[in-house]
């Protein structure tokens, strides 16, 4: 018997009881579209992520301090500063395969303007900051190398602290104080939105970082140095450099272990995409487990449906399909219902998916491969799942199969 | 060559400790053309018999030649093969697929058809068949649009559509009123004229008197076997008139 005839039976057999069909189905259905959706999500969140860490700077390398006191190098007990202005100038100047460097200083405050006042991050940067982080400047200007090293007391204020503290009209040349410090507003910086944290980017005031060290600060929390390599294939290059830069201002000696650490962009990028990826996997196998559970469902409906078409086998059978045909066909109709629960399934993941996305502002990424998977998977349970009952049916005896009530 | 040749075939049964010899040593040949009914009473091994002859089961022991070919060697395979190829089965239930038409049930055995037949070709011994026995009308009627007797006589036109040699009907009167009980037995009387060699049991003597020959089983073994004399003929006002509605 030719496979095609095979199929047409199958089908017929299918369409002939459609609420079955549909009800045998309904597991795989929502096995697949489980997989889909949330494999779907879960690539669109990393990437979502992956875009952002991108988004932070090109060619980034941040250097942060290791707790100081494990090594007993420098600073009192307690003290966790291990990175200094100087560390950030000396990179600056004595690597070659670094294009900016910036410390970093973050220190919350109340700033005042006028009668309104509002807390925020102040970060102490250098005027490369712009350029290594992918800021700009939408109104005024901003600092210069002079202004840094000069200490001076200007500021640049995030979209956020703009509308907290002039309502939203233009704040260049107006003062503003800082733990009583008056800084004068040079300029406003565009706007970021909200980061994957969920911390608006915009809720920011940067100021010179001497002038965050010394005039808001005790002079010694840096909180770590971004530097920008020249190019992405400088990037290992520049690390090695500057953690040779820094072990020789720290004056470590050779059996002495670093006192910071550095990290690329690729490794936090990594690091992300572990944590979503490892979501992802954990995800996939509850969404795996559930279509074994649909495959369960297919079999226990073939079950009872060949108990069912008992006599309908036993028809078959005394009018000449052999064994083989009544193995085939069920086998047939167990992988067509699957391989339609899994298209179906893929539709509805896909919806669902797109409709989550919409609702949980994340991306969705259709995976192709996933799709094929999952078609496969499907097929796979069909043939794993059906085997046994197409086989229960093939195996009857025609005259009891005929006699069957 | 004759059809049908027994020789020597038992077949027991085993209920728990109790055992059934519902065929006991059955010598029977039947020739080509012939149309016999088995009679006896019920559990006299009538039944056992037709599934034996039809390939459905095998004898314990004994000898089986269908067409001249001993059966006991062949595997289910081959023995499905030949319940497709030269055995026209009708039974007392009907056993039609529910919910597909008439024309669909008699492609069934076409389907399992091994050589090669085109779809049309298939489609049209179908219609044939369905023609043969009065039914080109209902074609595309389900079973339960259909009366019984005209069940029966779809499923008499699927046991015909691969052109067998013989028919094997258990019983396929028993559950038909009179009327249609004549109808039916016309049809297997304008058969068996056609050369098709038909074995027909029944428990109604007058439904064997529509035979050439009548076999009467008692306890597995043939008490008596004989020929019809004054054998009756059934009508076919069903081919002629069509009053079939
Ligand atoms: N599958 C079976 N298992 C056990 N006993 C059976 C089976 N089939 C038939 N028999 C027994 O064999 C005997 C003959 O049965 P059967 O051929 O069906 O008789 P009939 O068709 O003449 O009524 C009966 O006693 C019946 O109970
Ligand atoms: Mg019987």
């Amino acid at each position: 018997m030719k496979w095609q005839k095979l199929i047409v039976v199958a089908l017929r057999s299918i369409t002939r009881n459609r609420m079955r069909s549909l009800l045998t189905m309904l597991g795989i259905i929502i096995g697949v579209a489980s997989v889909i959706a949330l494999v779907a999500l879960g690539e669109g969140s990393q990437a979502d992520i992956t875009a952002e860490i991108d988004s932070m700077g090109t060619n980034l390398i941040i250097v942060v301090p290791e707790s100081a006191d494990s090594h007993g190098v420098r600073g009192a007990a307690g003290s966790s500063t291990s990175l200094s202005l100087d560390d950030a100038e000396a990179i600056d100047q004595q690597v070659a395969a670094v294009a900016n460097v910036s410390a970093e200083i973050r220190l919350s405050e109340q700033v005042v303007a006028g009668n309104s006042n509002w807390n925020t991050s102040v970060q102490g940067v250098s005027e490369s900051f712009l350029a290594i982080r992918n800021y700009e400047v939408v109104q005024g200007t901003f600092f210069s190398r002079r202004d840094v090293t000069a200490k001076a007391k200007l500021a640049v204020l995030g979209q956020t602290v703009v509308d907290e503290l002039f309502a939203g009209k233009n704040p260049v040349g107006s003062r503003i104080r800082i733990r009583n410090v008056p800084f004068q507003v040079i300029g406003v910086l565009g706007e970021k939105g909200q980061n994957g944290m969920g911390t608006d980017q915009d809720d920011v005031i940067l100021v010179p970082a001497p002038t965050a060290l010394y005039r808001l600060s005790d002079g010694k929390t840096v909180r770590g140095i971004l530097i920008s390599a020249t190019t992405p294939a400088k990037i290992d290059e520049a690390k090695v450099e500057v953690a040779a830069v820094l072990r020789k201002t720290h004056r470590l000696r050779d059996n002495q272990e670093n006192d910071f650490s550095l990290r690329d962009q690729s490794e936090i990028t990594d690091m992300a995409s572990q944590v979503t990826g490892t979501l992802t996997l954990l995800l996939g196998a509850i969404a795996g487990v559930s279509l074994m559970v649909g495959g369960i469902g297919v079999m226990n409906i073939m079950l009872v449906s060949v108990t069912e078409r008992t006599r309908e086998i036993g028809i078959r059978l005394a009018i000449g399909a052999r064994s083989g045909d009544i193995l085939l066909q069920f086998l047939i109709e167990a992988v067509i219902l699957c391989l339609c629960g899994g298209v179906i399934g893929i539709m509805a993941g896909l919806g669902t998916a797109f409709v989550m996305g919409e609702v949980m502002g994340t991306g969705v990424v259709v995976n192709p491969s996933v799709i094929v998977l999952s078609v496969g998977f499907t097929l796979a349970v069909g043939v794993f799942f059906g085997f046994y009952p197409a086989r229960k049916a093939a195996n009857l005896n025609p005259i009891e199969a005929l006699r069957y009530e | 060559m004759k059809p049908i040749q027994l020789e020597r075939i038992c077949k027991t049964f085993y209920l728990g400790d109790a055992q059934v010899k519902a065929l006991d040593n059955v010598d029977l040949s039947i020739d080509r053309g012939e149309f016999v009914a088995v009679i006896g009473a019920s559990g006299s091994g009538k039944s056992t018999l037709m599934n034996v002859v039809g390939c459905l089961d095998h004898a314990d022991s004994g000898k089986y030649l269908l067409e001249g070919q001993s059966v006991r060697d062949l595997n289910r395979r081959q023995l499905a093969d030949i319940r497709n190829q030269r055995i026209g089965f009708v039974f007392q239930g009907f056993n039609l697929l529910a919910r597909t038409t008439a024309l669909e049930n008699v492609l069934l055995p076409l389907l399992y058809f091994r050589g090669s037949m085109p779809a049309g070709q298939a489609h049209r011994r179908a219609v044939d068949a369905l023609q043969r026995v009065g039914l080109a009308d209902r074609m595309h009627h389900e079973p339960n649009q259909l009366s019984g007797g005209q069940q029966q006589r779809v499923a008499i036109a699927r046991a015909l559509v691969n052109d067998p040699a013989i028919i094997l009907a258990d019983e396929p009167t028993g559950n038909l009123d009179s009327r249609t009980t004549l109808d039916v037995l016309a049809l297997f009387q304008e058969l068996n004229d056609s050369g098709i060699t038909i074995v027909l049991v029944t428990h109604e003597s007058d439904v064997a008197e529509h035979a050439r020959r009548v076999i009467e089983m008692q306890d597995g073994t043939i008490r008596k076997d004989f020929q019809v004399e004054n054998r009756r003929r059934a009508h076919v006002p069903a081919m002629a008139g069509g009053r079939l509605s």
